[in-house]
């Protein structure tokens, strides 16, 4: 979770968790998709609106948490891309 | 939502529903711990996760509890090459011998609300953790719609961070 940490800074990496590692392929590339959560500050306003959606139902997942999925070379180790997961609850 | 420690302890000597993924970690760990990061289907696990994983069905007590839909997965998953192929189909007798098997009916599961979304398997895994049984499991998007459900289900994922032993 360093790696995390190190790319977006401590402000946006509060808690963060390892949620899940999947194995993948991107052009032929073996990877890692992995899944880590934080929770991202409180004065952020997307931040506000997101728990305020999830509140509401319309976004599930754990209410305030934001979800990121970092795909990593299996080769390397090398960060290949990095972006945001949104994770429904059932009925969506 | 009650995090991983507290479901862990509310569940201690309950019994556990092992997911498909990680009942195929147990496998692969029972038959040859080295292979575990070798094998295409847990290779993004560890010899120290399959040590986690049992100490936590020790800790969750007897039985381990599970349903036919998903032991079919788990049959198809071990699909181990060379000689351990047949070791780790005697493990799983062995082991299908001494967990709870739940049944609820395809007909039944086709009509379950998680059914749509995550296929037979999962909805028969969600069944069952409406009997009040603890769900464990490493799928994200499974543990996310159980809990939405208000079910108690453990992301794998979390107790490893945890760094938790009995």
């Amino acid at each position: 979770m360093a790696f995390a940490q190190d790319s977006l800074g401590e402000k946006r990496t509060a808690d963060i968790r390892l949620e899940e590692i999947e194995s993948s392929a991107v052009d032929g590339r073996p990877v890692w998709l992995i899944t880590l959560s934080s929770l991202p500050p409180l004065d952020d306003t997307a931040f506000t609106m997101r728990r305020l959606a999830q509140t509401m139902g319309s976004l599930g997942a754990d209410a305030g948490r934001e979800y990121k999925v970092f795909t990593v070379s299996k080769e390397t180790g090398e960060i290949l891309s990095m972006r945001i997961r949104l994770l429904a609850t059932p009925g969506q | 939502m009650a995090d991983a420690a507290t479901l862990i302890k509310k569940h201690q000597g309950k019994g556990v529903f092992v997911d498909a993924n990680l009942f195929v970690l147990l496998m692969v760990g029972q038959v040859n711990p080295k292979r575990i990061q070798e094998f295409k289907r847990t290779q993004s696990f560890t010899e120290d996760d399959f040590k986690l994983l049992t100490t936590l069905i020790a800790w969750f007590g007897a039985p381990v509890i599970t349903t036919p839909h998903v032991l079919s997965q788990v049959s198809d998953l071990t699909d181990l090459s060379g000689p351990e192929g047949k070791i780790i189909r005697r493990h799983f007798k062995a082991t299908v011998e001494t967990i709870q098997e739940k049944y609820d009916t395809a007909r039944s599961l086709v009509n379950h609300r998680l059914f749509e979304r995550f296929g037979l398997g999962d909805a028969s895994v969600a069944a069952v953790c409406e009997r009040n049984v603890v769900v464990l499991t490493a799928d994200l998007q499974l543990q996310i719609a159980l809990v939405a459900s208000g079910l108690d289900a453990i992301n794998f994922n979390h107790v490893r961070s945890l760094g938790w032993r009995v």
